[in-house]
């Protein structure tokens, strides 16, 4: 019942509202004064522009920034680069600088490391770069990291572990005219069987 | 322009589109006048708030969004700087609504219905304030109950009753135009 009746007064509003806006708008005639209509349109304008104005000026201050940016660092590095010795550049050479000392280091470290390794060779049998070796007289002495550079040499070319394998190689390299080739395998041919006879056409 | 949405032009005009909110400010001109000439019944002090509200809109344009029917955004703003001023200066009691039916503009228009008119307008302008305002709201802005809640800040339970009480006080005088609206604000 109670429904019934909130339809009936929502059907009753409706109709009040339909009544009253059919009167009201026979009277709604007053408009804001056309100054008024002015002002606002004008307002409403220079507030559109204010704001491209705004955005454009942002634009150009980002602008300048990046390009005061940009001029910074490249001055920064040229005072830089100006600081460092010439035929340097920059961080880099530093850098080098700061490397070269440690590699040379690491070098010699490793040179001691062979030296305390190949020191011990004639005594050993069991290597077999170094078995021939014992059955030759004492290689003459020569400077510990030259001779360990020797036979680090040896090591790489003769890996067969066959002189007379290894001449034929050099035999052929010498007959290919290989110069450079031949007298590199054949420096560490010495170095590794110094007593080693050589052929005829090797010993020029 | 004139086939865009509201929200349409509105967002154009955020964009930079200055012809959008012309179209915009053409819809909408008349009817938020009136709302706020009929809530404070001072035609100069409608002027101020209606060039005021129009500066709001304008200048806090950058918080709408689409999500929200511009109307009911638009009404919102005018009706809380009316409500700011009522503050200050408290509304009139029962003075006549100034801009009735000018009939020497419009001399077709026969009497009875420019009466009624008028009567409507003096009734209208007794009702209680948040009576009033919602049924201007109603009347003028073409809101529903909806957007009468979301710009009064009521729910709308309570605006539906505000437009309900409204329309009974105004029932007699649909009946009986003739009726004195003195005599509709006391039965109210």
């Amino acid at each position: 019942m109670r429904r019934r009746n909130d339809q009936f007064n929502e059907a009753e509003a409706e109709l009040d509202v339909s009544v009253v806006q059919a009167i009201y708008s026979g009277l709604s005639t007053a408009e804001p004064p056309a100054l008024l209509d002015q002002a606002v349109l004008n307002l409403a304008r220079r507030e559109s522009e204010r704001t491209h104005e705004r955005r454009i000026n942002t634009r150009h201050w980002i602008a300048a920034l990046s390009t005061t940016c940009v001029l910074a660092l490249s001055l920064g590095l040229l005072m830089h680069r100006g600081e460092s010795p010439p035929g340097s550049s920059g961080a880099e050479s530093s850098k080098t600088k700061r490397l070269q000392p440690a590699a040379a280091e690491q070098e010699h470290d490793e040179l001691r490391a062979m030296h305390d390794q190949a020191a011990p060779l004639p005594e050993q049998s069991t290597v077999g770069a170094a078995a021939p070796m014992e059955a030759q007289p004492a290689a003459p002495a020569e400077p510990a990291a030259a001779g360990i550079m020797k036979s680090k040499l040896a090591k790489s070319v003769d890996s067969t572990g066959d002189p007379d394998a290894w001449l034929q190689r050099i035999l052929q390299l010498q007959q290919a005219g290989d110069a450079a080739q031949l007298a590199t395998e054949l420096q560490a041919f010495r170095a590794a069987y110094p007593d080693y006879p050589l052929p005829q056409a090797l010993q020029d | 322009m004139d086939s865009h949405s509201d929200e349409q032009l509105m967002l154009a005009y955020v964009a930079g589109d200055v012809t959008a909110f012309e179209s915009l400010y053409a819809r909408y001109r008349g009817p938020l006048y009136r709302f706020i000439l009929r809530r404070v019944k001072d035609p100069a002090t409608a002027n101020d708030m209606y060039q005021g509200s129009w500066e709001k809109i304008i200048k806090s344009r950058r918080t709408y969004r689409q999500e929200v029917p511009f109307k009911a955004w638009m009404y919102r703003i005018a009706r809380n700087h009316v409500v700011d001023y009522f503050r200050r200066a408290p509304p009139p009691a029962d003075e006549d609504v100034v801009e009735l039916a000018d009939t020497a503009e419009r001399p077709d228009q026969l009497l009875e219905q420019v009466e009624a008119a008028a009567a409507l307008a003096r009734a209208i302008a007794q009702l209680p304030d948040e009576q009033q305002e919602a049924l201007l709201l109603k009347l003028e802005g073409g809101l529903d109950l909806h957007e009468i809640a979301d710009v009064t800040g009521v729910s709308v339970e309570t605006a539906k009753s505000r437009l309900r009480y409204a329309l009974a006080k105004l029932r007699p005088l649909l009946q009986d135009p003739d009726k004195p609206a003195g005599n509709i604000h006391a039965q109210a």
